[in-house]
């Protein structure tokens, strides 16, 4: 692929690559460790304070959908072992959370490509002359 | 504007060449896909979806609404009333995805003529028969001939459904639940 040329599209790849190292995580389930997690949470809490500061820019129906994002990807970056449960099903559990928080910020980060995409269609369009 | 499409192809290695399209167009910021994935109804008109691992492979090769779609033709992803589509889809020469009528989504249609395909796909989203592989997509578009130039160049037949609330509806309830994006998936497994 090409490399993403705004800052938005850069918060977008880094979100769907993120989606797609939890997604491995899980795929390795049975030896998953807590290590892992807290090595993804780090690019969970830096993707999320990115896309704050992404979402000051946008309309208020992509705004809101990346401040949701941002929510859920706050909550998985504060997950901590629970020793009361094995630490499996901890990290079963946490991925699980973060693989959702991924998930809706790569969501909501492909909607705002979108709207920009459209907004800068409609700029450089042609414009009709009026006789 | 934010659309499902359904691109069908005669070929299984067509489809996955067209996903390849599908995701260029997207880097080169023609359009913009929120997700995407290829299915192949097999000679045996079981419908497929390109994936390394079931369930998890569906996430992580699939979009946000198209994934609801797919987990109810292919049914093995748990969703109950897939695995009556994925029956139903089983029989006849072609089939209809997507039905919108009765809120649910299912097989509502055989064809076997170009007219009754098209018959069909007034009324499902999209028609593929036995052999055939599609790309299914969610995206949004400012100019519909950037893909239609791209997809007719690769011979495919293309269906459109626009994500509104009618056309959700219709996907059903589990529209949106735990289906994950991660759209840069080529793989071609169905294993």
């Amino acid at each position: 692929m090409t490399k993403p040329q705004t800052v938005l599209e850069t918060a977008r790849y880094d979100a769907q690559e993120l989606h797609k190292k939890i997604s491995t995580d899980i795929a390795k389930a049975e030896t998953a460790t807590w290590a892992d997690v807290k090595a993804v949470q780090a690019s969970i809490n830096a993707l999320g304070q990115t896309m704050k500061t992404l979402a000051a820019d946008q309309a208020d129906d992509v705004k809101a959908g990346i401040n949701a994002a941002v929510t859920k990807l706050e909550e998985a970056g504060k997950l901590v072992e629970d020793k009361a449960v094995a630490a499996k099903d901890g990290v079963k559990h946490a991925n699980a959370a973060m693989l959702e928080s991924a998930h809706k910020a790569a969501q909501s980060l492909s909607a705002a490509v979108a709207a920009a995409r459209t907004k800068l269609a409609h700029a450089i369009e042609p414009k009709k002359v009026i006789e | 504007m934010n659309t499902y499409i359904a691109v069908v192809f005669p070929s299984n290695d067509t489809a996955h060449q067209a996903l390849r399209r599908l995701w260029s167009l997207d880097d080169e910021g023609e359009l913009t896909v929120h997700g995407a994935a290829v299915v192949r109804r097999d000679d045996m008109g079981h419908i497929q979806v390109a994936d390394r691992q079931s369930e998890l492979g569906m996430r992580t090769a699939i979009g946000v609404g198209v994934g609801a779609l797919l987990g109810l033709i292919a049914g093995p992803v748990g969703v109950a009333a897939g695995v009556a589509g994925a029956a139903a889809l089983s029989v006849g020469a072609a089939t209809g995805i997507g039905a919108l009528a009765g809120g649910a989504i299912g097989a509502t249609a055989d064809a076997v003529t170009e007219t009754q395909r098209d018959n069909a796909a007034d009324e499902a989203f999209f028609t593929i028969r036995h052999g055939e592989s599609a790309v299914v997509a969610e995206i949004s578009e400012d100019r519909i001939s950037v893909l239609n130039g791209a997809m007719n160049a690769l011979g495919g037949t293309i269906y459109r459904r626009p994500n509104n609330a009618a056309t959700n509806a219709a996907f059903g309830a589990s529209y949106y639940n735990n289906y994950l994006d991660l759209p840069r998936d080529f793989s071609s497994s169905y294993d």
